[in-house]
């Protein structure tokens, strides 16, 4: 299975604006409550850990659990104040590891 | 309509499996699995209601995918971390959320709902306070159904 996300990181910002990152990896987010036509349980595979990194500080982290919709969106907002690159990550059940990342010029008020 | 039938498939294998499947997914959840997942994450905290806000469609016709956002109360101190809870879902804790400044207090992200629930937001704070608030959603088609007759 490919691993991919889709991500919007702005690439610049004005200091103190509040800026939002849009993300959405491709991922079956199998819950492991699923059972098969031949009464098997389905195996739970699911991204279980996101990271946000900004400017070397670790802004944002979530848990993910199987409630989270398959495809998993996630939008969060932060105050642009230095510039700096954006990390972000993702870690799941099958120890598959997904980062991608931008850059944020950040300019004077 | 069910998926497609393999030929040769013994029917009770396929009504064993059937079986299974509803009552692993449609076992009505009530209020103790929110309690038990309270206890889990929070001990013997409780969150007062308010402090956080919840946004999500009162009214959603696929339970697969359900858009939320959950959103500090502006005018109080941001917490540290925001919790959402899916009290009638196999798994009731449905992720957390944590933030460091100069990261906002939340967050938008799309959930599966198995039933007709009162969805709950909570926000944490370092020193322990907890605030909750809880929306009802009401679910036409919950995230199993179609799950049962899904692709395997």
């Amino acid at each position: 299975m490919s691993l991919s996300a889709r991500v919007r990181i702005p690439a610049a910002a004005r200091a103190g604006e509040v800026i939002e990152i849009r993300t959405l990896v491709s991922h079956p987010m199998e819950t492991g409550f699923r059972v098969d036509s031949f009464g098997r349980r389905v195996p739970r595979n699911i991204l279980t850990r996101f990271s946000c990194h900004y400017a070397g500080r670790e802004i944002v982290t979530m848990d993910l659990r199987p409630g989270i919709a398959a495809n998993p969106y996630l939008a969060f907002r932060f105050v642009a104040d230095v510039s700096g690159p954006v990390e972000l990550r993702w870690e799941g059940d099958q120890g598959e590891v997904l980062t991608e990342g931008g850059h944020i010029e950040v300019t004077g008020a | 309509m069910k998926g497609p039938r393999r030929s040769g498939l013994p029917r009770r294998i396929l009504l064993k499996g059937l079986a299974a499947s509803l009552t692993l997914l449609w076992v009505p959840r009530v209020s103790a699995d929110l309690e038990a997942a309270l206890q889990a994450r929070f001990g013997d905290r409780r969150p007062d209601p308010g402090g956080v806000e919840l946004e999500v469609s009162s009214l959603v016709e696929n339970g697969n995918s359900v858009a939320v956002t959950v959103r500090a109360d502006p005018s109080q101190p941001a917490p540290a971390a925001l919790h959402l809870f899916m009290p009638r879902n196999p798994e009731p804790w449905g992720g957390s959320f944590r933030i460091k400044p100069p990261a906002l207090a939340e967050f938008s992200t799309r959930i599966r709902l198995a039933g007709t629930q009162d969805l709950m937001a909570v926000a944490e704070w370092d020193d322990g306070r907890l605030a909750a608030r809880a929306v009802s959603v009401m679910v036409t088609l919950g995230a199993c159904a179609d799950e049962i007759y899904g692709e395997f």
